[in-house]
């Protein structure tokens, strides 16, 4: 138990790196969006998840292209 | 690979989790949007959790090297005798698109979290997600671990959480 505890302490604490490329980067931030308005519709709090996406996709998209 | 699918998966082997982490804050009404994707699972589920996961075709982190980048494996002995071995109370997998964290060391047990959560729908799967007050005690178990980058996205988060719990407002 009281290991339990002290594994606990230090919840995710362990320093993994995942590299990824730009394109994966936003592909996961998709995924969470599209995941959330299937469980939250169209509310508002939404807007400003998705616009930070498109402006994130946007960005990337742009610096690609140049 | 999607959240939804692994739900699905999950739900459709009886593995019973919870969601937590930034998820499940942001179908609390958070609009932070996280990377990873986290769950809560019983210990005992450990091994199945592996091979279910692993079958749909995540990769599972099983050390990391000097640089702290990820050594994986999609062999499903292999990860079980890691998770035996590891202390860190997670597991992690990850595809291209997708990580997501199992965590089954948390700092609240697990049956009280299920029975605190909320049902919802996601798709035609039927899921959990931990009360806003458990997900506070877990940022608050988190943050004093993390670095100070981190440490400042525990604090905003639990900034959301409290203003939340002083709203009364648990709307899943």
């Amino acid at each position: 138990m009281a290991l339990n505890r002290q594994a606990a302490r230090i919840m995710k604490s362990i320093d993994i790196r995942i590299q990824r490329t730009p394109d994966e980067l936003i592909d996961i931030n998709h995924n969470q969006v599209e995941f959330l308005y299937s469980i939250r519709g169209n509310e508002a709090f939404l807007k400003h998840v998705a616009d930070d996406f498109l402006r994130k996709k946007r960005n990337h998209e742009t610096a690609k292209n140049s | 690979m999607k959240l939804q699918k692994i739900l699905d998966t999950l739900t459709a082997s009886d593995i019973q989790f919870v969601i937590i982490g930034g998820v499940a804050l942001n179908i609390h009404g958070s609009p932070r949007v996280t990377f990873d994707s986290d769950l809560a699972i019983k210990t005992i589920d450990i091994d199945r959790v592996i091979e279910v996961l692993i079958a749909a075709g995540l990769e599972m982190v099983i050390g990391v090297n000097e640089n702290s980048h990820p050594l994986l494996t999609t062999d499903t002995g292999n990860a079980i005798d890691f998770a035996e071995k590891s202390r860190w109370g997670f597991l992690k997998f990850v595809s291209e698109s997708f990580e997501l964290d199992v965590i089954y060391e948390i700092p609240v047990p697990f049956a009280v979290l299920f029975r605190d959560s909320r049902k919802i729908m996601a798709g035609r799967t039927e899921v959990r997600v931990a009360s806003i007050e458990h997900i506070r005690v877990m940022k608050e178990k988190a943050k004093g671990s993390h670095d100070d980058e981190k440490r400042d996205i525990d604090l905003m988060d639990l900034k959301f959480i409290e203003k939340k719990i002083r709203e009364g407002n648990d709307d899943t």
